[in-house]
């Protein structure tokens, strides 16, 4: 606790490490002239994705970078594949870029950042849906620019597959694409299909909570550090079909956080020492980002955001015993509630998950999280609190 | 999860030259006496006495107060003597617990109480 940066850089020390060696699954390459390799395909953001394909024969094997000039497609099994395509995008000028091809059937549906593109004949861009500020007699107003409608009312024609609503987002895309192309007698390849969507994972999980108290107008060390138990559920929210590696984390704690302190005072007729003790058993909230640097199966993670504490019936007590020159010792005791204050603060974590069985995970972190602690009449203007835990858990 | 909900954190008690006394709520109150309640929290030396002090001011020490002494005690624990006397209905009493070593009178808190049912 003496030097709480020095988990945080372990921390960032181990994320670096992991980063630095790339995720790469099981995938393919097909070469200009029509050769497919299987192989494993580096699983980077979409953007790097977009731009090269990293490839590796076998894991261990050496990495060949691919422009789009030099592969037809690249694919990871079971999830993303990328086409080369001629396409313009903004420059006004047409270039080789690695596009996502989402659908492929009688009409193929292909992305390229937030960029959408259908493919009958030919590869069409539709163009982003926007608000447009349109001027008339009775003054400006704003409308939606959504030619992208027309231009699939228009290449969809020859089946009914467009609903009164159509956004330009992927999922309301994709559907349009599929129920068109079932129309057509083959509902084509969607090739993410085996992901969700949206995904919530429940997790369970206890920790050694390892906590210092800093109270303003005490010296720094005059609490100790406390040790509790805690534990808590969560849950983890994530869209798996953009990608696989971050999630919205929401988790609740109970924590029986009990600080001790002492503070001796010597006066010339007497010596006073006072045992402080601050009993504040909490439920813990943290809001945050998960980052997952592998494949969710067997993979190292950063975690970070915000917490809120809300304490449950502070107590501030006190034990003071004034021993006289005679060695007369007088013992007075105070205790009371503390206004309730809620702490709240910030977090990170660093962790590494591993499947157990299918569908389940269990998982180990190191978390620091300092937040503005506790106060109130005895406690006086601020206090703050450090606390590092060690976590073990189970992911469904 | 069992241990980390139902777990306990107990006060730590740090340790001093001088015996360490608390003095409890008094209990079983009645027309005819109450339950004093105290204990040694913590000792590194023989207490040669400990006890109970009460009297009807908040006064309460060895000249004034009235002293029920249980004698030696090597180790800290809880203790505890039934009070047997009249106690006037609404009357405030006072009662501390104390300790005595050889180098120190160490007097605990004090607690008042009243018999009113």
């Amino acid at each position: 606790m003496k030097n709480a940066l020095l988990p945080l850089s372990l921390m960032i020390f181990i994320s670096s490490l992991c980063f630095g060696q790339g995720d790469y699954r099981q995938g393919y390459i097909i070469k200009s002239n029509g050769d497919s390799i299987s192989g494993y395909v580096g699983y980077r953001g979409k953007k790097s994705n977009y731009k090269s394909c990293l490839f590796k024969e076998s894991k261990k094997g050496e990495k060949i970078r691919y422009s789009p000039s030099e592969l037809k497609a690249y694919g990871i099994i079971d999830d993303r594949r990328f086409e080369s395509k001629r396409v313009e995008i903004d420059s006004g000028r047409a270039e080789m870029r690695f596009i996502e091809i989402i659908i492929k059937g009688a009409v193929s549906l292909y992305s390229y950042k937030n960029i959408y593109f259908i493919e009958k004949d030919s590869l069409v861009k539709l163009p982003k849906s926007k608000s447009v500020t349109v001027q008339t007699a009775q003054g400006p107003y704003k409308k939606e620019d959504k030619r992208f409608v027309g231009i699939l009312n228009y290449m969809l024609s020859d089946c009914n597959v467009m609903g009164p609503d159509v956004k330009y987002q992927e999922r309301y895309l994709t559907g349009i694409i599929y129920h068109y192309n079932q129309c057509k007698g083959h509902s084509g390849i969607d090739f993410k299909g085996k992901k969700p969507w949206a995904k919530v994972n429940f997790q369970i999980f206890a920790s050694e909570s390892i906590s210092k108290l800093y109270v303003d107008g005490y010296n720094k060390n005059t609490f100790n550090t406390s040790y509790s138990p805690t534990g808590g559920i969560g849950l983890d929210f994530s869209l798996p079909r953009s990608s696989d590696k971050i999630f919205f984390s929401i988790e609740g704690w109970y924590v029986k956080n009990m600080f001790q302190g002492y503070v001796e005072t010597i006066e010339p007729s007497r010596t006073i020492r006072t045992d402080l003790f601050l009993k504040a058993p909490s439920y813990k909230f943290s809001m945050g980002i998960k980052y997952n640097f592998l494949h969710p199966n067997l993979t190292p993670y950063l975690k970070g955001g915000f917490v809120q504490y809300v304490p449950l019936d502070p107590t501030w007590s006190s034990v003071k015993e004034s021993e006289d020159v005679n060695g007369v010792v007088y013992t007075e005791s105070s205790s009371r509630m503390l206004q309730k204050k809620l702490p709240m603060g910030f977090w990170l974590g660093v962790g590494y998950s591993k499947q157990i069985i299918n569908g389940l995970n269990g998982f180990i972190e190191l978390r620091i999280d300092k937040n503005n602690g506790y106060t109130g009449s005895d406690v006086q203007a601020s206090s703050s609190s450090t606390n590092i835990n060690l976590i073990i858990g189970l992911r469904y | 999860m069992t241990f980390v909900l139902f777990g306990c954190t107990k006060d730590e008690i740090t340790p001093r030259d001088y015996p360490r006394i608390r003095t409890y709520s008094v209990t079983e109150i009645t027309p005819t006496g109450a339950r004093f309640n105290g204990e040694i929290t913590f000792t590194s030396v023989d207490i040669v006495d400990h006890g109970f002090l009460w009297h009807t001011t908040n006064s309460v020490n060895f000249t004034t107060a009235t002293k029920i002494s249980l004698g030696p005690k090597s180790d800290a624990g809880l203790f505890d003597v039934l009070l047997d006397t009249n106690l006037p209905f609404g009357k405030t009493f006072y009662m501390r617990t104390y300790a005595i070593s050889n180098d120190n009178v160490v007097y605990g808190e004090m607690v008042a109480f009243k018999y009113t049912q």
